[in-house]
């Protein structure tokens, strides 16, 4: 699989995939017009790559400083389907990063509470330093 | 010809509403993006707390993309899904003593009214932890018919204002309404 690196813009994030060493990461903002045009092909793709997993070990950050509610549909699939990796033996992380917005805590907390196997840490990127949930 | 004391007359009602910025006309990405940055702009001049700052900005969000998806004021073929249409709406910040508010307002269809109330009714409804459950589980369901998103933005809108919102529909022909949303960060 290709690895993907699009650079962010005002509305829309930047994103990093590496399938091969198993590290992606979705940065800035994220409300632009086309939503789910913009992620379908990611998605699909990331699902393709989730499926064939095989005991790997998974790194997912996450440090949106905005999303829209189209994109939290997104997020949550994300989450979703790494959890999904996890229960099927392979080592998932997933951090969420935010700078102190409470809105940005309080998401992260909220999709990261059904996560079922994931490991899931939410990081005060001002503080440097890990909550643990 | 433009009468210039009327228009004094609008702007100076704006300004007795507290209203600090206020957009009526065809709506894009690109409007939403410019006016967004000087919202923000704004309130980090005037040292707004930061939380509401956020939460301005993302209602401001929700509330153009609202109008961007489903205004009926459109200019352009609505069905034809490829052509570039222009949708017409109005949106504003204002602040009262305590709190900023973001208004918006589009035409849609009579039609559709009882069933936007119905939902908007529910919403307001709710207490915090009944909102984040009505959230989650629409994320997670399919989107509704007629959605361009995910269906959400209202939901989102309430879990935002922390100081509560509310609506109005007013009829404008037999088959249009205006339909208002204001909601206080």
């Amino acid at each position: 699989m290709e690895n993907l690196k699009i650079e962010g813009t005002e509305n829309s994030p930047g994103i990093e995939f590496d399938f091969q060493a198993n590290v992606f990461s979705l940065r800035g903002m994220s409300f632009m017009e086309d939503v789910n045009g913009f992620y379908d092909p990611l998605i699909e793709t990331f699902q393709r790559y989730v499926e064939a997993l095989n005991g790997a070990a998974v790194q997912f950050d996450f440090s949106l400083s905005y999303f829209n509610s189209s994109t939290a549909r997104i997020v949550l699939m994300l989450f979703d389907m790494l959890d999904l990796a996890a229960e099927g033996g392979n080592e998932v992380i997933i951090r969420w990063h935010h700078d102190g917005d409470e809105d940005m805590i309080e998401q992260g907390e909220e999709f990261g509470e059904d996560l079922e196997h994931a490991q899931f840490s939410i990081v005060d990127d001002q503080a440097d330093e890990i909550v643990a949930v | 010809m433009a009468d210039l004391d009327k228009i004094h007359e609008i702007q100076d009602a704006l300004n007795n509403e507290q209203i600090i910025f206020c957009y009526a006309g065809y709506i894009t990405e690109d409007v939403l993006l410019s006016v967004g940055n000087t919202i923000k702009q704004k309130l980090e001049v005037v040292q707004a707390d930061r939380n509401a700052s956020r939460a301005i900005f993302a209602i401001f969000v929700e509330e153009a993309q609202n109008v961007i998806r489903y205004s009926k004021a459109v200019l352009g073929d609505e069905a034809d899904e490829e052509a570039d249409v222009l949708r017409r709406g109005f949106l504003a910040v204002g602040k009262t003593d305590e709190r900023y508010f973001v208004c918006c307002g589009n035409l849609i269809q009579r039609a559709d009214v009882e069933r936007l109330e119905g939902h908007l009714k529910h919403i307001k409804s709710l207490d915090a932890d009944g909102l984040k459950a009505l959230y989650k589980k629409t994320l997670r369901d399919d989107p509704p018919e007629g959605s361009k998103g995910a269906g959400v933005g209202f939901v989102d809108i309430a879990r935002r204002a922390k100081g509560g919102f509310d609506y109005r529909f007013k009829d404008v022909d037999d088959t249009h309404a205006y339909f208002y949303l204001n909601a206080y960060a």
